[in-house]
C-alpha cells in the first residue's frame, strides 16, 4: 500500500517520506557515524544519540539503534518504508579526534549546514584521517605520563626516569604488535612484561632504589581507564549489557597486565 | 595538617596530574587545541582530591567522587563553551584518579600463590571498584543533574 504524501502525518510521520534508495543512503551514513564512535571509545548514550540525530536530520522519521560490543544495528523508518542494517566493529581504541569530528559533523547536519553528500565526504575524511601525533611522540608522552604517576606514588627521581624509558620502549613495542595483528590480550601481556622487565633490570643493576612503584608505574599506561569508566557510566545510563561487556573486557585487560608483570617479575626476580 | 603546609604538596600533585592527563590525552589522540583543557581538568581533579585526603583526612572513595565531580562540571562547562564533547576532557582528567595501583595490588595478591591473602585481595578489589564507580558517577554528575531531557530515542 502506498501512502498519499498528503496523508503521511497519519502514520506518525512529520517529514515527507524518503524513497527506498534515499533511506538506504541515510541509514548507511548514520550507521557509519555510529561505527566510528563505537570503534573509538565513545559512551553508548552518545553513540545512540548521534546516530538518531544524524538520521532524523537527514530526513528519516525515526531511527531505532541497538548497540552491542561487537557492532551497531539500526532500523530507519520514513513514511511506510523502513530499512535495517548492521555494521560490525572489530577492535576498539580510544581516539578523541574521531569522536570530536563526528560530534561536530552531527551538529552541522542537525543545523542543516551539511547535506548527505557533504556528510559522506566528511565521514570518509574522518575515517582516513591519520593520527595527529606521530608514533614516537605518542610513546614518549605515555612514558612521561607514567613517570609522573610513579612520582605521585612517591617513587624516587631515578625510578621515574627508568619508568619513562621503560614505558616508552614498551609502547613502541605495543605499536609494533598491534601493527602485526596480535590478539588484544597478547599485546597487553607482552607490553606490560617488556615495561616491567626494563624497570626490573634497572632495579637489579642497582640504578634505582625502589622496585615496586617503578614496576607498577611502567604498566599503568596500559590500564583501560576509559573502558572501565565508560562501563560504569553505561550502566548508570541504562545500557547494562554494554556496561557489562566493557567492564569484563576492562577487567580482563587488567588481569593481562598483572600477568605480564608476573612474568617480568619472575624473569628478573624483583621482590613485589 | 595545616592547609598552608599543604600548598607545596597540592602544587606538586597537581603538576604531576597535569603531566599525566596531558600524556594520556596525546595517547588518546586528542586534538591539539583541546589538550590544554585536558591538562587543566586533570590538575583540578587531583588537587581537590589531595586537599580532601590530606587536609581533611577523607576516605579515598569519597574524595575521588568529589574530585571527579569537579572534573565533570569543568568538562561540562568547557564543552558547552568551545563546542566539543565533554567526555574528551572528563576522561583525560580522570586518568590521574584511576585506582591503577589498587587494581594491580589486588590482582597480584590473587596471583601470588605462596602468600595469598584473600581478605586483602577482596578489600583491594572492592576499593578499586568503588573508586572506579565514584569516578564514573562524578564525571556523569552534570549530565545526570542538568540534561534531564526526554530521551530522543
Amino acid at each position: 500500500m502506498k501512502t498519499n504524501p498528503a496523508d503521511f502525518h497519519l502514520y506518525g510521520a512529520t517529514k515527507p517520506p524518503l524513497t527506498h534508495n534515499q533511506l538506504r543512503e541515510v541509514i548507511d551514513l548514520s550507521l557509519w557515524a555510529g561505527q566510528l564512535l563505537l570503534q573509538n571509545g565513545a559512551e553508548t548514550e552518545r553513540i545512540e544519540e548521534t546516530v538518531h540525530r544524524l538520521g532524523t536530520a537527514l530526513g528519516c522519521d525515526w531511527l531505532d539503534v541497538s548497540i552491542n560490543s561487537t557492532g551497531v544495528l539500526v532500523t530507519a523508518s520514513s513514511g511506510d518504508e523502513f530499512r535495517t542494517k548492521t555494521r560490525r566493529v572489530v577492535r576498539q581504541y580510544v581516539n578523541m579526534a574521531t569522536i570530536t569530528a563526528v560530534n561536530e559533523l552531527s551538529r552541522d547536519i542537525a543545523q542543516g549546514r551539511v547535506d548527505a553528500v557533504g556528510c559522506r565526504r566528511e565521514l570518509r575524511r574522518i575515517t582516513e584521517q591519520p593520527h595527529l601525533y606521530n608514533r614516537w611522540l605518542t610513546a614518549f608522552a605515555g612514558g612521561v605520563a607514567c613517570a609522573a604517576l610513579s612520582l605521585s606514588f612517591g617513587a624516587a627521581l631515578e625510578s621515574a626516569l627508568a619508568v619513562a624509558v621503560g614505558t616508552t620502549i614498551a609502547l613502541i613495542f605495543r605499536q609494533e604488535l598491534i601493527k602485526r595483528q596480535y590478539n588484544t590480550y597478547m599485546v597487553v601481556i607482552l607490553t606490560s612484561a617488556v615495561g616491567a622487565l626494563i624497570t626490573g633490570v634497572a632495579f637489579r643493576a642497582g640504578l634505582i632504589p625502589d622496585a615496586q612503584q617503578a614496576v607498577y608505574a611502567s604498566a599503568l599506561a596500559l590500564i583501560p581507564g576509559v573502558q572501565l569508566i565508560n562501563s560504569v557510566s553505561d550502566i548508570l545510563k541504562g545500557y547494562t549489557m554494554m556496561g557489562i561487556a566493557r567492564g569484563i573486557s576492562g577487567a580482563f585487560i587488567s588481569l593481562a597486565i598483572a600477568l605480564g608483570l608476573m612474568i617480568a617479575v619472575w624473569l628478573v626476580g624483583v621482590p613485589l | 595538617m595545616n592547609l598552608i603546609d599543604l600548598i607545596p604538596i597540592i602544587l606538586r600533585d597537581a603538576l604531576l596530574a597535569g603531566i599525566v592527563s596531558g600524556g594520556f590525552a596525546i595517547i588518546f589522540n586528542t586534538p591539539r587545541h583541546l589538550l590544554v583543557w585536558c591538562v587543566l581538568a586533570g590538575m583540578t581533579g587531583k588537587a581537590i582530591r589531595t586537599v580532601l585526603m590530606t587536609g581533611f583526612t577523607l576516605e579515598v572513595t569519597i574524595a575521588t567522587v568529589i574530585g571527579a565531580t569537579a572534573v565533570g562540571f569543568m568538562a561540562y562547562y568547557v564543552a558547552k563553551r568551545i563546542k566539543a564533547p565533554a567526555s574528551v576532557f572528563a576522561l583525560a582528567g580522570c586518568i590521574p584518579l584511576v585506582p591503577g595501583v589498587f587494581a594491580f595490588e589486588a590482582l597480584l595478591e590473587i596471583i601470588r600463590y605462596t602468600s595469598f591473602d584473600p581478605l586483602l585481595a577482596l578489600e583491594l578489589l572492592i576499593k578499586t571498584s568503588f573508586v572506579l564507580g565514584g569516578l564514573a558517577i562524578g564525571i556523569s554528575a552534570p549530565t545526570l543533574l542538568f540534561d534531564r531531557v526526554k530521551p530522543v530515542v
